[in-house]
Formats: structure tokens, sequence, C-alpha cells
């Protein structure tokens, strides 16, 4: 028969009270006690990092780790990055240089790489690609990923010629992000 | 309207901002209350006789509501449909083993469904499938595609008495009496193994019969959910307009998506039926590797027959396919296979045998390239020996072969999957190979780079191939714009999306029609409530057929605005420019909304003109005659290491003609991730199956995809010679990256290793490379 | 076997917050228990529904076995520690880069972030019959199917097998010997402490068990003695993918040089045995000689002589070699 545990768990900065099966992983209780579906899951055993947030800042695999220890941590999800209406960086890199395709491990590869740039925020694209390794994409081959994840760094950096103006990029008016 | 700004443009995607804040729905992100979920009890042995079940136990599980075995599904039972009968080839046979919703008497492949338990969460579901007893009496097992032929070999399919499932000859010219004029001939045996799909989503589906008002809405992970919502109000005896089939966002397709049907697909919305509540079903990574559609192993015994020049008189190839325990997509994959080998080149003479076989594995459907890997590899690799025992050089034996711009449409005088015959629409090859050369530095590469690193130790090499890719086949799908009064336009249509960015190409198209911005064109795509018509995402076909849909119900709407317009504005149509979403009188401030037009078009009160349609709306269907042909060449330099045989890709180029390019940022995505799948498809990604036909690498720790270290930079260019099958031009290119890596990698790794092996076979594996390099020193 | 493999059934859940709560729960629940470190062995068998613990002792909530302090020139490495901080302690860096380069090739960054150096040393083999679920001898079984005459076999043991020829997966475990590490174990009766080249299990002992850990033993902590701080380092893992991925031969080696002659050596292999082996016959061929690339060559064959080869795996014999090669020729680390 199940156990449950009550805990209050700091989610992108709100406090939650849950309550869930002791066993279940950090995954299950933010997909169904919080709601927060923004986390994917993949392989459930920590093949693919899809379901990777951030936990205390650093990435975690949600669908290995226990609810249970999750008190009194910060854990951040992808519903958490943007900032009101306002794209993180690299959400905005991601979708100025189509680094998203089907979209499904990207909210993982964005916390990951949100935890690259917290820590290094002038990573060379080896660096982006061995702090990347852990998160499975099959789309787009991770080439535009690892160009956006530069690009964002020189954003966060506030290199104010990071990246090629968008008019030349795409010849195009850019839309409203964040809507 | 001449000018398009937004086609061509790489304009941002209309879907990110929801996939990039996790927003966006995907099946397992639906929620309804009360759903119930299932979990399937699968069988452990790939062939035996399933003596009983037993789920008396499990029924008494608290928090169980119901287990079905084959026997409690009574009419429901049947063998599945037949997807794709195969083209009406003289001598064809073909022997139809189609798919059961649970196994009845017998098991045939591992990860066959033979029971489903539906509880009131997916933990209780999981746990009473240990509760269900099943007796399998374990018969001999069929693995090998060879053995499986073997007089002695059990035979799966009793009914048939033989495992073959079909054999097809296709030929063209004379190839015997070619190969009697021929300078040089070479021949060999190939074989050529794939994997999975591996899309990181998984397949699932959720299935809420509505008793009420007797309405079905099934979510699936499908890549067609058209075809699905038409063969489940068939099977349910349901209406078509009861049942609404939603493929909302997916993670991921590559080709197995497409299979229908797949048991669970037929069980979930019969189960939500009967139980009338929601239930669910989503798949977890292990069960797909047996329960979703992959592809696999194929062996070549093939010969080339060329003249003193390097000339290409005739090609013979005979292979066999592994078609696993069914055969619900006919022979898709090996005839794919089979017109993909001639490439780009003049093939005067040809002889294609094949016999695709059963075995107890799991079933073979296509995976992003769809059997034409196999087939490139062959054809290039021949080119390859032919050139070295020619002594001609590689990028020259395929100049002197390829076809010239002024023999197209280029008719191979054989049947392509899509029953039409392999006509090449367009195509100009030695620009692209010229070009690719150039980009990897070929001569440089050969003459300085290559001898300055031999000399330092260093081990490298380079691969430099060509091929094409039949796209873009019908029979048709189908577009509807309409311009609400809010001055945007809705825009439907019914393929299936899986990243391909369906929501933002298709809307150029539109917005170029009509004169609006990108973002102000609603896409709304894989949900048959609001487009009823059409078959759905495979075959690289999306932008292609429905991408010229969507362009043709464009132009009859802008004939709409315009004809309007010109009432409201009291001006010749020709006088009438659409711009910024308004319509103008050229050179002058008069000027009306597409909103106010959309209005003035369904009024309220008033008489229409006999005839009329209200509304600025249009619908219109596209079917091509027959497929594009797109095509490319690939280069790759890589490194090996001596000692380790580990190898590194430094260089990376792909020249590609997709025809005219709707969204060069996403056309190169494209690019890149089929590049990324043929990367794993060449190095190490293989199913593993033991003589039991046991599946012995069944996770992403095992069966190893790439990852971001992988995968090198790509330096991607194109060539557009616009296709003139579809009033875009365009061709199709989603399957176009994975398909010529194989053949590239197995030449470049020759190249490095200085000729000491010959490479036949694929994928390769640093341990694989150790036995060839051991068994060639054995030789020597 | 397993074909379904995501939710795992439910378990107690106890989280001690001192070793001696830790050990007292585990004497309390004998076989019934299991030790819960970082999770990802763990986590993978009981969603396998393999495992079937009732309690599960969670050691993540004590803080005495994590961390590293200096010790006497050498580092205790309390047990809970994660691989990220074990690869990135500028203790470890600076005078035993050997198992910081070690710890920095297991896995992904989110695995190093979860993972414990306890965890790496004890998991269990990769073998996919093992991991599959089939009865075999490590299972309890009576039966190496891996050793079968149609096996696919490509990943496992050229060395050491008795009856099992699967291998050791750790990456870390052949730093640790290389450095002469003393694996610190304590259970409700005490605490012993054993060499960590004694540390990994024998098949032709039990093998049911990839290491000596009794069910009521944990591993508290690791001790990397002075011997050979700032010795000359080598590590390298061949795999078959260039990140995550368990490998398929790796070497660690440390040597002291004195004169332009090799004084003292260590050098490890794992992913070709049951448990990491220590090359003796390496050593011996190296020790008071250059480290040049014919001494090389000859430890490297001294080094395989033994190899017994299975139906997939024969590439390991000149791989194995060639690591070896490299270790002493010293390029590349």
């Amino acid at each position: 028969m199940d156990r449950y545990t009550t805990a209050t768990l700091r989610v992108n900065g709100q406090d939650l009270q849950v309550v869930f099966p002791t066993h279940h992983t950090l995954l299950e209780v933010l997909r169904e006690e919080c709601g927060l579906t923004g986390t994917k899951h993949g392989c459930e055993l920590g093949e693919c990092g899809t379901c990777t947030v951030l936990v205390d800042g650093e990435p975690v695999l949600s669908c290995l780790a226990l609810t249970a220890e999750m008190e009194g941590r910060s854990i951040e999800t992808v519903e958490g990055l943007q900032d009101g209406n306002e794209l993180h960086p690299l959400q905005a890199a991601f979708a100025d240089l189509g680094a998203a395709q089907c979209g499904y491990c990207t909210p993982g590869m964005l916390m990951t790489a949100t935890a690259l740039l917290a820590e290094n925020d002038d990573p060379s694209a080896d660096e982006i690609r061995t702090a990347l390794a852990g998160n499975l994409c099959r789309c787009t081959g991770y080439h535009k990923i690892i160009e956006a994840v530069e690009w964002a760094a020189g954003v966060v950096r506030g290199d104010a010629g990071a990246g090629p103006a968008r008019e030349v990029l795409f010849g195009s008016s850019v839309p409203g992000e964040g809507s | 309207m001449g000018a398009h700004p937004h086609v061509g443009a790489g304009v941002l995607r209309n879907e990110d901002p929801q996939l990039l804040t996790g927003r966006a729905i995907f099946v397992d992100d639906v929620h309804l209350a009360g759903t119930l979920h299932a979990a399937f009890l699968r069988s452990d042995f790939a062939h035996g006789r399933l003596l009983s079940v037993d789920t008396s136990a499990a029924k008494r599980r608290e928090g169980v509501i119901a287990v079905y075995t084959a026997e409690d599904l009574g009419d429901y039972w049947c063998h599945g449909p037949l997807l794709v009968p195969p083209p009406p080839i003289a001598g064809l046979t073909f022997n139809t083993a189609t798919l059961v919703p649970l196994a009845r008497d017998r098991v045939v492949h591992v990860g066959e469904p033979i029971a489903v338990v539906v509880a009131e969460s997916r933990y209780i579901a999981e746990d009473a499938l240990e509760d269900i007893v099943v007796d399998i009496e374990p018969l001999p097992v069929v693995v090998g595609l060879e053995e499986a032929l073997a007089p002695d070999s059990p035979v799966i399919h009793e009914a048939l008495g033989t495992n073959v499932a079909a054999h097809v000859v296709q030929q063209k010219g004379d190839y015997e009496a070619a190969r009697g004029d021929a300078h040089t001939v070479v021949s060999r045996k190939f074989s050529y193994d794939r994997g999975v799909a591996g899309a990181i989503e998984n397949r699932g589906i959720l299935a809420d019969w509505n008793a009420r008002n007797e309405e079905l809405t099934v979510w699936d992970t499908t890549q067609a959910p058209i075809p699905i919502r038409n063969g489940l109000a068939e099977r349910l005896g349901l209406l078509q307009s009861q049942v609404r089939v939603v493929a909302p966002f997916l993670g991921g397709g590559f080709g197995p998506k497409m299979m229908m049907f797949y048991p669970e697909e037929l069980l979930i919305p019969w189960i939500s039926m009967r139980l009338e509540r929601p239930v669910k079903w989503i798949e977890d990574r292990a069960e797909s590797f047996f329960a979703t559609t992959n592809e696999r192993l194929q062996l070549h015994e093939a010969e080339l027959a060329v003249d003193s020049e390097g000339r290409i008189l005739g090609v013979k190839d005979v292979f066999l396919h592994d078609s696993g325990a069914y055969d619900p997509y006919g022979i898709t994959v090996p005839i794919n296979t089979q017109c993909t080998l001639l490439g780009p080149y003049r093939v005067p003479n040809y002889y294609s045998e094949f016999t695709a076989v059963f075995t107890n594995k799991t079933i073979v459907t296509p995976v992003r390239g769809a059997g034409r890997q196999h087939g490139v590899f062959v054809m290039e690799r021949l080119l390859d020996f032919a050139a070295k025992e020619l002594g001609i050089d590689r990028v020259e034996i395929r100049k002197r072969n390829f076809l010239t711009p002024d023999e197209f449409p280029h008719d191979h005088e054989i049947l392509f999957q899509d029953s039409a015959p392999l006509v090449y629409d367009s195509g100009d090859y030695l620009p692209a190979m010229e070009k690719a050369a150039e980009m990897i530095g070929y001569r440089k590469f050969l003459d300085e780079e290559q001898p300055k690193a031999r000399a330092e130790g260093r081990r490298l090499g380079l691969g430099i191939v060509s091929y094409v890719e039949g796209t873009g086949i019908g029979p048709y799908e189908g577009a509807r714009v309409s311009v609400e009064p809010s001055g945007k336009v809705q825009l439907a249509t019914g393929v299936g999306t899986q990243g391909q960015g369906h929501f933002t190409t298709f809307a150029q198209i539109v917005a170029d029609q009509l004169g609006v911005d990108v973002t102000d064109v609603h896409v709304v795509t894989g949900d048959t409530r609001e487009f009823s018509w059409g078959t759905g995402t495979f075959a690289s076909r999306g932008i292609v057929v429905a991408g010229s849909a969507c362009h043709e119900a464009a132009i009859v709407v802008r004939k709409r605005i315009l004809s309007v317009a010109s009432e409201a504005l009291e001006a010749a149509e020709d006088d009438l420019e659409l711009a910024d979403g308004v319509v103008r009188v050229k050179g002058s401030d008069l000027s009306i909304s597409l909103g106010e037009l959309a209005v003035r078009a369904n009024p309220l009160r008033g008489a229409v003109a006999a005839g009329a349609e209200p509304g600025l709306e249009a619908t219109s269907y596209f079917g091509p005659a027959r497929g594009t042909t797109a095509s490319g060449v690939h280069a790759m330099i890589v490194e090996i290491d001596p000692e380790t045989l580990e190898v590194s890709i430094q260089r990376y180029v792909v020249v590609h003609d997709c025809g005219r390019l709707v969204n060069p940022v996403i056309v190169d995505g494209q690019i890149h991730g089929g590049v990324a799948h043929g990367i794993g498809n060449a190095f190490f990604e293989e199913l593993v199956y033991d003589d039991q036909g046991q599946l012995l690498n069944a996770s992403f720790m095992d069966y190893l995809l790439p990852t971001a270290t992988d995968v090198p930079h790509m330096e991607v260019a194109h060539v557009e010679t616009p296709s003139p099958l579809n009033p875009l031009g365009v061709k199709g290119v989603g399957e176009a990256g994975a398909i010529p890596v194989g053949a590239l990698y197995a030449q470049a790794l020759e190249d490095a290793l200085q000729g000491a092996v010959e490479i036949r076979e694929i994928p390769l594996s640093p341990g694989r490379l150790f036995d060839l390099v051991q068994d060639a020193e054995a030789d020597s | 076997m397993a074909v379904i493999r995501d939710m795992m059934p439910a378990f107690e859940l106890f989280r001690p917050v001192s070793v001696d709560d830790a050990l007292q729960l585990m004497a309390r629940h004998g076989e019934a228990a299991w030790a819960l470190a970082g999770g990802l062995d763990t986590f993978d068998w009981l969603k396998d529904r393999i495992k079937r613990p009732e309690a599960v002792i969670d050691l993540g909530a004590i803080s005495e076995m994590r961390g590293i302090t200096a010790d006497r020139g050498g580092l205790t490495i309390g047990a809970m520690t994660t691989l990220t901080e074990v690869a990135t302690s500028p203790e470890v860096v600076e005078s035993f880069s050997l198992l910081s380069m070690a710890a920095f090739h297991v896995a992904t960054p989110q695995i190093r972030n979860q993972g414990t150096i306890g965890g790496n040393v004890a998991q269990d083999t990769r073998c996919w019959y093992y991991r599959g679920g089939w009865p075999c001898y490590r299972a309890g079984g009576n039966i190496c199917y891996a050793a079968a005459p149609k096996a696919m076999n490509r990943e496992h043991c050229i060395l050491g097998a008795k009856r099992c020829v699967a291998v050791n997966p750790s990456d870390t475990a052949p730093a640790l010997i290389a450095l002469d590490a003393q694996m610190v174990i304590r259970s409700a009766g005490g605490e012993r402490v054993v060499a960590a080249e004694d540390f990994f299990m024998s098949p032709a002992v039990d093998i049911t068990r990839m290491t000596v850990l009794e069910p009521d033993e944990l591993l508290t902590e690791i001790r990397i003695p002075e011997t050979w701080s700032r010795a000359r380092f080598y590590f390298e893992k061949v795999r078959d993918r260039q990140s995550w991925d368990f490998s398929l031969v790796t070497v660690a080696s440390a040597m002291r040089m004195s004169g332009g002659r090799v004084q003292d050596a260590r050098i490890v292999v794992n992913g070709v045995a049951p448990r990491p082996v220590r090359v003796t016959e390496a050593e011996s061929v190296l020790i008071g000689s250059p480290a040049n690339e014919s001494i090389g060559l000859a430890a490297g064959e001294a080094a395989i002589r033994r190899a017994k080869p299975l139906r997939h795996n024969d590439f390991k014999r000149p791989l194995m070699r060639n690591l070896i090669r490299r270790a002493i020729r010293g390029q590349e680390a």
C-alpha cells in the first residue's frame, strides 16, 4: 500500500504544498501533483535527460530523484525560465536560431544550458557539447542548440554584438515573443 | 503579387513561444478528470504457442477496473489492415500477415501484447500486470534472414507455409548483356543494419468516449490523424463525424508514428467506449523498443558493370530484407531500397530482386530514410570499388555517371513505393558535387593535408558520396484558408506535425498570398475536427503536398479578397494590392482591412448573389502525379585513432537540393537532424538480438543515440533546382540528411585506413573495426 | 525479462541523518533493505521491478558521509560525495588528478551531479542478460547466458571470468585501485578497512555480488593515502559513444619515475573482467625500465597474455594492450 508524504516544495520561487506517494519521483510529482507538464519524460531511467530540472541550481534528472529529498531545496523548471513576458536569453536564442524542432527535449536542454551559463557565461562550443551530453535530441543534431547557447551566452554577458542582426538572419519582421 | 517576402526567409517559428516555455500540449500532458490508465502485458517469448492467460488475480486487485485478453474482445478481434498494398509489379509475390490487437493462439515477437489492464492509475495497472499468469509453450525462433529461408526453418505464419513475405523483381534493359560488354565487373556482399526512430517522446493515446453526446475524442501520437479517425470510425461502428482524432504537439515522429493501426490505437478507444471513462496509455522507453516499429538488416549481393572509363553499364542487386513478424506496411522499405540505389546516376541496365522475410522480431516499417540508406550504401560502395579497380578518382567516377539536366524528366522504367513510375522530375547533380568538393577542400586534402598527417602518424580520411531521395509523393493533401473578422487568417490542414515547423512554413506560404504577417496566420494541423481529408506526414511530403494545397487555397482566397475589395473600394481588381493586412488602391490612401472585408463577405442582412459563397474562405487539394526527387552530396573528414580505432569527425559538409527553400533555417535543421541520425546509424546504433529473438539492448543506455559530443558542426549549402511538379517548386527534405551517412562513413574510414580494409557493412563501432582490421592483417 | 520499466512499486522510505541510524535500519530490515545513494543504479533496478526491496534507506541526508577532507597528504572522501564534487575538488585535481579524470568520465553532467563516488564503485554490472532479468548465475540461477555459444557478448570479459562473464562498469574504481585507496566499511558491529584492490568481488568467491559489502554493511568513506600524490597519472576510457557510455576498456595508472626509469607503478584496467584488474604482469615489465614505446608494448603484450576472448569481444585484447602502451608512454592524459 502506498504511503504518502506531505511536503512544501519550492518550485520556480513559489512554495507548493503537495501530498504524494512517498516513493514517487520528482518528475512524477511535478507533472502529476504540481501540474507542471513542461518537464517531459523520455525514458524514466536517466538515459535521455529530457526530464532535467534544476535543484539548487544544478541540473538533475527528475526521473531519478525522490521528491521526498526535495524539501527545502530550490527547484526550477522550464515554466519558471521566462520573466513575465520576457523570454530568458536562452529561450530567445533557441527561437532565433531554430534550435527547437519538436520541442520535446527542449525543456531539459534549456534547463541544463541555464545551469551552464550560470557557471560559465563564455563557454566554448566544446564546453557546451560536454555540458549537454546528457540531453538527447533526435531532431536537431544539436547544431543549432549549440549555436543558440553560444549566442545566449553573449546576451547574458551583455555583448552588444552577440550574434548577427535578426534582419540579416531572417529577412523578415520578428514576431512578438512570450505572448 | 510577384514578390515572396516570406517564402525563402528564415522567419521565426510560430510554434516556438509555446514549445520554449513548457506550455505546448503533448499527448501525455492532456489531463481529463476520471481518466483510467492502461498497461499492456507483453510476450517475453519471440515465438510460442499461447496456451492460457489467467487474469483473475489481476482483476481482484484493488483499483483495477478491467482486464482484457484476445478472448474478451469478441468480434472486435480481427487482423488489422494492410496499409500499403504493394505496387502492381509483374510477377510479384506478396504474403500478407497483418497484426492483431492482442495475441490469441500464438506470439510471434517479444513485446507482442497479450492482455491489457485498466486501472485507476498507471501504477496500479503495472502492479496488476504481475498478477497475470501466462502460459506460453516456446516454439523454435526465426532470427536470421538466410536461416528463415532454409527448408528446415520453422514457419512463423503457418497459414502461409513460408517465411517469405514478398519476392519482387524489377528490371530495366538487359543486365546480363551489359555485363557481357563490361570492361570491369565488381561484385560484393553487403550488410546494412538500421535501428529505431528514437523519438524522445514515446507513443501514447488518450481516448475519451462521451456517452452523453456520443462522441469519441482520441489524442494520439500519430503522424496520420485522419486515417486513424477513419479507421476507428469503421471499426467502432461510428460515423466519422462522431470521432475526433487529435495529434497535438508530437515529440518527434521519424516514421514509426505513421504505422496504423498499432494494437494500442485500436484498443484504448474501444476500452473507453466500454467503460465510458477516459483511458490513457503512455508507452515507456523499454516498451517502445519492442512495441514500436523500427528498421533493420538487409543483406545484399550486388555487382556493378562498367566500361573502361568507369561509365555504368548496369547494376545487379539481389537482397534479403527483414520484415519482422508482420508486414502491414507492405514492401515500402525494400522498394525504397530498390529504387534509391540508382541514385543520381545514368544506369541503362538494372536487375534488382529482393526477398522480404518474416522473422520473430518487431515489425519493420519506415524510419527516416526508409530503406533508402541501404540502397545508397550498395551503389556508392560499388562505385568506390570500381573507381579503385580502374584507377579513377572517386569524385570523377561519379561525375561521369551523373544524369545531366537535359535528361530530365528521367524515367528509370521501374515502379516506386507509391506505385507511380520512378521518374525523376528535375535535378542538377554536377554543381552539387563540385561545390561539396570545393567546400571540403577535396584536392588540397588529398594532395597536402592527408599525406602531411600521415607523416605525423595521424590517420585522416575523406569521404564524398551522392544520393537522391524520392520525396513528396501523393495521393493528396488539402488545406482550408479563412480570413477571420479580426483580420487574422486561419489555416487548417490534415497532416500531423512532429517538429518540422509546419506552423511556420505553411503560414509563410499563405502569408505571401494574402499580404499578412506570418504570425497572423494561425495554423491548425493534426485535428480531424478542423480538417477532415488527407493522409499524413511521411515520406518527406509535408511541404510538397500539404504546402502546395495551402498555396492553392490561399490563391483562391486572395481572389475572393480582391473581388470583395474591388466592390468595397470601387476600384478594379488590377488596381489593388495586398500588403500589411489591408487591400489598398495602388498609389492612393484608399484601403480596407482584411478583417472588414471578412465581415462584408459574411453579411447578416441583405441579398446575396446566387451561387456566391460566404466568407473569405477556400479549401483546396493538391495531389501530385508522382513524387519529387531531391538530391545531395555529403562529404566528411574523419580521424581514426590507430590504437583505439575511435573515429572522430573533423568536418562535415552537405550540399543539398530540395528545390526551392521555403524556410532555410528550418531546412537546415531538418538536414542537421538527419545527419545526426545517420551518424548514429553508421557508428553505433544497432538492435542486438540474440538467437532466441530477444532484444538485448532495449534502453537508451545500451542502444546508443548520438549525443552532443558525437555530432560535428555541419557546413550546409544549397543548390536550388525547382520541381516542376508543384506550384512552389519545392521538394521534400525530412529524411535527406540521414540517407548517405553510412556510405560516406565507410568511404572515409577506408581512406583513413589507407585501404587496409574494405568496408561492406554498417554499423561500425570501434570493436567491429578492430575485428575488420585484425581480419585484414591475418589475411595479408 | 522486463519489457515495461517506468514506475516503481511502492516501498517504505527511510531518511536517516547519521551512519549509526542507517546501520540500525539496515540491521533491522536485513535482506528487505536497500541502501540508496545517488539512485542511478538503484532506480534502474526498482523501475525494472527486478529488485524489490521493501525498505529503502536513503543515505542522502547523512552529512557525515559527504565531503572531501585533506588528511596527512592524502584525502578522505565521504562515500556520498557526488561525482561532480570529486571531479572538481581542488584537492583532488591538484594531488590526485587521476581520480578527478575518472570521475569526470562518468556518464553525464546530471548523473555526476546526482551520482556518488560510493555508488559508482558499488554499482552493479551492466551485463545485458543480467540487467534484462534473465535468471543467470549472478541472479541466482544456474547458467551464464552471455557465455553461451551463440551469445552476444562484445561488452563482456576477457579476463578473470568464473562462470559469470560480466564486467565491472565503474570508472572511478580503477583509479582508486591505482591510488591504493582504502575503503572504510561500517556495520552495526563495527568498522573494517579494505584496500580498494580487494573491495571488488570475484565471481569465484561470490557470484551474486560486485563488492565485498555484506547486506548489513555500508561503504562510508574512501581514504586516499599520500603515496601516489602528484604521481604521473594516465586515464583513458574507450567507449562506443564519445560521452555517456560505459567503457569497453578503461585504463588508470600511476607511476613514479626516478632517473629516467620507472621506480614504481600501478596499472589498473576495467571493463575487461568481473572486477577491476591490477595488471601486475605489465607493472613487473615496467618497474626499473624506462617508460618508452618498446617497454610499453612489452607490458601491453604481457597484460593480455592470459586473456580469453569470447565470441564477440576479441577486440578488447588489442584495445587493452594499446591502452596500456599509452599509459606507459604517457600520451593523451
